[in-house]
């Protein structure tokens, strides 16, 4: 064995982790090597001295840390353990009254005014989200033709991008966000001080549908769908210059 | 709570901040916790250890992906050498281990300069005493890597400890 060859297995030797075919080689090399052998004196020391200071000693309080952390786990988790069965009984009458109820006014209703809701919890969550960044967008240019491109490849679709600073609504720039379980365009637009995202995914139904405003936690959106492009646009703007906004794009 | 001791080391050979590695063990021990129906291995620690190194380099990258953090490096080369003082401070103060003891401390601030991927085979393997078999699981990477890592973790260990020493020479002569 050469001596290139048995530093690689000087290593493993000392870990005990030497395939057998192996060692006799390895062996037979580093018993005549005098640089060899210096080298595998060196690395023993250094494990002998990184286990006696390297050893981060642990903060007296994380055990509690991590113990109150997994309790509180345990609690939020279904009880498997130690039945409580008054409570499930109760927990089950509950069930089957809901079932019910929701059986008799129309299960698909209530589903989809459920998605509508969380998907407007989205909407704000995502607006928030963004003003608590440093910055709102990701790629920053009043220029349409500069920020459309940068889209091509993050998300598998074209969002409409118009520069409206003439109309009062300079565009900021853009960036990706992820709603309702995909990753969608958002085009932020300024009016004033009012920061307005847009945010564009395609459209589950291709039929156009008309803008239809609503107000979420003080927020105003508007949502349309056209060109098969689902748009939903909220600012803390008032709802006629986001309708204008609208009728721009 | 089961491997506490090695998961904080890790996590803070990982992050290089204690702060972080808190964390980093607490999140850690709640992702094992809601995944141990799942777990099928043989040994608990490997796994453990990969539950800490993924929550680890979330962490680090979360920390990357915020633009407007500054890293206070000169900040934590203090808290670096704090540990160090502190680690020195548990070693007996016999007069005859002082200079022992500086020896040992450069290892400290060697296995500190080495990139991550060879930091954490380091600590698995010369602290935590893990077997090749168990680092591989607890980095997810094939024993053959585990092997080579070491191996050229191990030889710049040595070449930082010669750089030092040979930058200590003159003072000492």
């Amino acid at each position: 064995m050469q001596c290139r060859d048995a530093h690689e297995a000087l290593s493993a030797l000392i870990d005990d982790e030497v395939a057998l075919e192996q060692q006799q080689a390895a062996k037979a090399h580093i018993a005549g090597c005098s640089l060899c052998n210096e080298i595998a004196r060196d690395y023993r020391r250094i494990g002998e001295d990184l286990r006696a200071v390297a050893r981060v000693p642990l903060p007296p309080d994380l055990a509690h840390k991590v113990r109150t952390r997994l309790e509180a786990e345990a609690r939020s988790l279904p009880r498997l353990a130690g039945f409580d069965w008054r409570r499930l009984a109760a927990q089950a009458a509950v069930l089957i009254v809901v079932s019910g109820l929701s059986g008799l006014l129309g299960w698909q209703l209530s589903r989809t005014a459920f998605e509508t809701r969380r998907l407007e919890r989205d909407i704000v969550a995502a607006h928030v989200r963004s003003l608590l960044q440093d910055s709102t967008v990701q790629v920053a240019s009043s220029q349409s033709h500069a920020v459309k491109p940068w889209f091509n490849g993050r998300v598998e679709f074209a969002p409409t991008v118009k520069d409206l600073t003439a109309e009062g609504f300079p565009l900021i720039g853009g960036r990706l966000d992820y709603i309702d379980n995909r990753r969608i365009a958002a085009l932020v637009y300024q009016r004033r001080l009012h920061v307005i995202n847009v945010f564009v995914w395609p459209a589950d139904a291709s039929n156009a549908a008309p803008p239809t405003p609503s107000h979420l936690q003080g927020y105003n959106t508007l949502t349309w769908t056209s060109g098969g492009l689902t748009y939903w646009a909220i600012s803390d703007l008032n709802a006629k210059e986001l309708a204008q906004l609208q009728a721009l794009l | 709570m089961p491997h506490l001791v090695a998961a904080f080391n890790y996590a803070r050979w990982l992050t290089k901040n204690e702060a972080d590695a808190e964390d980093v063990v607490q999140d850690a021990y709640v992702r094992a916790f809601r995944a141990f129906a799942g777990f099928r291995g043989v040994s608990a620690k490997p796994w453990l250890l990969a539950i800490v190194r993924n929550v680890a380099y979330r962490a680090v990258q979360n920390r990357k992906r915020a633009a407007n953090v500054i890293f206070f490096s000169e900040d934590l080369k203090h808290r670096d050498r704090e540990a160090v003082s502190e680690a020195a401070a548990a070693e007996p103060s016999a007069e005859s281990l002082v200079l022992a003891a500086d020896a040992r401390q450069q290892v400290l601030a060697a296995l500190g300069k080495l990139s991550v991927d060879y930091r954490e085979v380091i600590v698995l393997r010369e602290l935590e005493g893990l077997t090749y078999n168990e680092i591989a699981e607890a980095i997810d990477a094939p024993v053959g890597t585990v092997m080579s890592r070491l191996s050229r973790a191990r030889a710049e260990l040595r070449e930082h400890l010669e750089r030092q020493i040979a930058k200590d020479e003159p003072n000492a002569v």
